[in-house]
């Protein structure tokens, strides 16, 4: 038993010499688009961002505010992440030359009985040029992730004006 | 052979005491033991209760009391746990009462073969005065008021063997089943000693546990049952002056909350170690640790009946589970001289890897619990001084510690971060009094002592994926003080304490901070002997924070923050027992202010 302890002691020096680093981490995949750093820092300013990106058309940074299970609903209807990219991207088409302007009004904010999450509540209006596309009362759960806060889910009251009759018939 | 009818801690009779009064808050404790010899027989009684008032005057409690009499082949025992909460508050009718009492009886016999019985029969019962508040056992049941249940059971052990000393153990205590009130335990147990190489110079020890617990009880609020199961081996083989020991074991348990308020649990485990230490010679030693461990964990909960819910829960429970290795390794290596009067010196390298996957959730989202890797190295160098030596405290200690937080998952992995930080530490209390009496100050007399020490740390994060992203900090602080006095028993110590850490963000190599922390903490002390045996000690504390933020032009005040108080401890020693007492004042600015206070007392009988 003793003549294995000099390969055994052997063993240990080599372990600490390099030849191999079993104490290093695996490397990571890259991130995500939606997971990318694009959040907003605090919880209020999801749906100011949101409306940033889409006065300027910015498909991509609207998809970073979303998390990846993020979904919205008026209670009949309910749209997955998928869905409402989908939808997102029809309404931002580079073949509508006129721009959006989203409007909201004042964001109050709310307890919410999930860890790491706030939800916030404000009155949106989206047009583009004169034409009125949506408006409604929205209800935003907005989540932490790190240090960023993006959207997990986004209910409103059903609508004639609401944001999925947009996306039933985007224009 | 012993497991239900020993009391451990009643070694010898003793009343002891203790109370605590702060921020509102009050605590009282008390312990009494009684060790005698009562109709021909061992006694032992243990009694303890621990009593809590919060800042509206409510106060709840429990109390544990119990007695074991022992004569020839006869044992007797009794437990009482008791439970009161919502007493003196507003609403009397919150108030709620409860108890468990167990007494059991043993006869103990001897079997064929060295083998040791014993025969247990008893009864449980509890009692509860339930309140408006009072919970029910199960969900949306109301509260039970009065149980009982009849146990017996049995238990069998033997030790003995000259070459391998061994010792088995097994112990059955059933109730009535399927009753209100339950408490049930099955265990069994094996553990032998011997050396491999047959001359004694190696022990080799090895082990297995097995034990089951079933207990439903209104008055813990509980109805869970728990198992676990346990293999395991220790080798310990000297070689010259060092010593190689191998450890590893393997555990395995379950835990069930049959009310369905906390999730049950799964968890399989094994663990090794292996342990190199000893004496090289030239005043050099060393301690080589490498340690593994794997541990399952699955979580199951209680099933509601309602399909959608418990087709939800149970999805969650499954993305839940998780597998988690650590792999961990410490060298260390000392060299001791007496030339210069015996300095010490100790280097240290620390490694660890700790991995969590979660494998039933291949795909896991950015809101899922992640996957991570937490690597960490640290070099830690201490100077301990041998004549300028306080106790194992250092003189100086220097530690550079690289981490590495990753997140393998793609959805998760923008939170991959490293970390470098530098920490230095010296600490001059002990040498400022060696210095003094290797000059041939007598410091056992009434002299004035310096005290003294200076720390300092700085801290790199930066973030893998969001190079924008940085994180810096910087802190310095000092601790100057006098003592006056004998050194046993100073008659005056003041202190002052000051440190500043800098925080911001890490521009290229450069720190531009943007928030500055600054601290002051000065501290008087003094001792007044009233007696040989009671000693006054008055004592006044403050802590003062200032916080400036940086606003592109300059340093502005943010907050100010203030802490302080003043009190006096008495302490009074005598042959049998002592008793220490403390009053004081602390007020905070913003904040609140109040009284403290406390005693803690002991006696013995």
């Amino acid at each position: 038993m003793r003549g294995c302890l000099p390969v055994l002691l052997l063993a240990g020096i080599l372990f600490l010499a390099g030849c191999t680093d079993p104490f290093s981490p695996v490397d990571p995949e890259t991130p995500t688009t939606s997971s990318a750093g694009q959040g907003s820092t605090i919880a209020q300013r999801v749906p100011v961002d949101f409306g940033s990106a889409l006065d300027s058309g910015q498909s991509a940074r609207i998809q970073a505010l979303l998390t990846d299970s993020a979904q919205m609903t008026d209670g009949a209807t309910t749209l997955p992440r998928s869905q409402l990219v989908t939808c997102l991207d029809s309404i931002l088409s580079p073949s509508r030359s006129v721009p959006l302007v989203w409007e909201i009004g004042t964001i109050s904010t709310a307890y919410s009985n999930l860890s790491d999450s706030t939800v916030v509540s404000f009155h949106y209006q989206l047009n583009r040029g004169a034409t009125l596309l949506a408006q409604a009362n929205a209800t935003w759960t907005v989540l932490e992730s790190g240090t960023e806060w993006r959207l997990q889910s986004w209910s409103e009251t059903p609508s004639s004006t609401g944001w999925i009759q947009l996306c039933a018939s985007p224009r | 052979m012993d497991t239900v009818f020993s009391l451990p801690g009643a070694d010898t009779s003793r009343v002891s005491a203790s109370g605590q009064h702060q921020t509102g808050v009050s605590t009282l404790r008390s312990q009494a033991i009684d060790v005698d010899s009562i109709l021909g027989g061992s006694w032992k009684a243990l009694d303890t209760t621990s009593f809590r008032g919060d800042e509206h005057g409510i106060w709840s409690g429990n109390a544990f009391a119990s007695g074991a009499w022992t004569r020839d082949s006869l044992d007797l025992l009794w437990r009482w746990w008791g439970h009161t909460s919502g007493l003196l508050g507003p609403d009397p009718s919150v108030a709620d009462h409860a108890w468990l009492q167990e007494a059991l009886s043993r006869w103990r016999f001897a079997l064929p073969w060295g083998l040791q019985a014993g025969a247990m029969a008893g009864a449980l019962a509890e009692r509860q005065d339930t309140g408006t508040a009072t919970l029910g056992l199960d969900p949306g049941q109301p509260p039970g008021e009065g149980a009982a249940s009849a146990l017996w059971g049995g238990e069998a052990g033997w030790s003995g063997g000259k070459t391998i000393p061994t010792t088995l153990d097994a112990l059955v205590m059933e109730d009535q089943g399927d009753g209100r009130l339950r408490l049930s335990r099955r265990s069994a147990g094996a553990a032998f000693l011997t050396s491999l190489a047959g001359d004694g110079s190696d022990s080799l020890r090895a082990f297995a546990d097995w034990d089951s617990l079933r207990l439903r009880s209104q008055t813990f609020l509980t109805d869970r049952s728990e198992g676990s199961r346990e293999i395991g081996a220790s080798w310990a083989l000297p070689v010259r002056h060092n010593v190689w020991t191998f450890d590893g074991s393997w555990v395995s348990s379950d835990r069930r909350d049959l009310t369905g308020r906390d999730q049950g649990q799964d968890l399989t485990g094994a663990y090794g170690d292996i342990d190199f230490a000893g004496i090289l010679g030239a005043g050099w030693s060393q301690h080589q640790r490498l340690s593994r461990s794997m541990e399952d964990r699955a979580w199951t909960t209680q099933r509601t009946g309602i399909p959608a819910t418990d087709s939800a829960q149970s999805a969650q429970d499954r993305l839940d589970g998780d597998r988690t290795g650590i792999l961990q390794l410490s060298d260390t290596l000392r060299w001791t001289t007496k030339c210069g009067g015996g300095w010490t010196a100790s280097a240290g390298l620390t490694q660890s890897l700790r991995q969590v996957r979660h494998p039933d959730n291949p795909d896991p989202v950015s809101t899922d619990r992640p996957d991570e890797d937490l690597s960490r190295r640290s070099l830690t160098v201490s100077v301990f001084g041998g004549e300028w030596d306080w106790g194992q405290h250092p003189l100086a200690t220097w530690n550079t510690l690289l981490q590495e937080d990753v997140f393998p998952r793609a959805s998760q992995s923008i939170q991959t971060t490293r970390r470098l930080e530098n920490r230095f530490a010296i600490d001059l209390d002990p040498s400022l009094l060696d210095a003094a009496r290797l000059a041939g100050r007598d410091t056992s007399s009434h002299w004035l002592r310096p005290l003294g020490g200076v720390w300092g740390r700085e801290q790199r994060n930066r973030w893998r994926f969001d190079t924008s992203r940085t994180e810096g900090l910087l802190e310095e602080g000092w601790s100057a003080g006098l003592e006056a006095g004998p050194e046993s028993r100073p008659w005056v110590v003041l202190r002052w304490v000051r440190w500043r850490v800098w925080t911001g963000t890490l521009p290229g190599q450069d720190f531009a901070p943007d928030q500055i922390q600054d601290s002051w903490a000065p501290e008087l002390s003094g001792a007044i002997p009233l007696m040989d045996s009671i000693v006054l000690r008055p004592w006044a504390k403050s802590q003062v924070e200032h916080i400036r933020i940086w606003n592109d032009s300059g340093w502005v005040p943010e907050v100010r923050s203030l802490n302080s108080s003043v009190g006096m401890d008495l302490s009074w020693a005598w042959s049998i027992g002592w008793l220490r007492a403390n009053a004081g004042w602390e007020w905070n600015e913003p904040g609140w202010g109040g009284w403290t206070g406390g005693f803690s007392a002991q006696v013995f009988l």
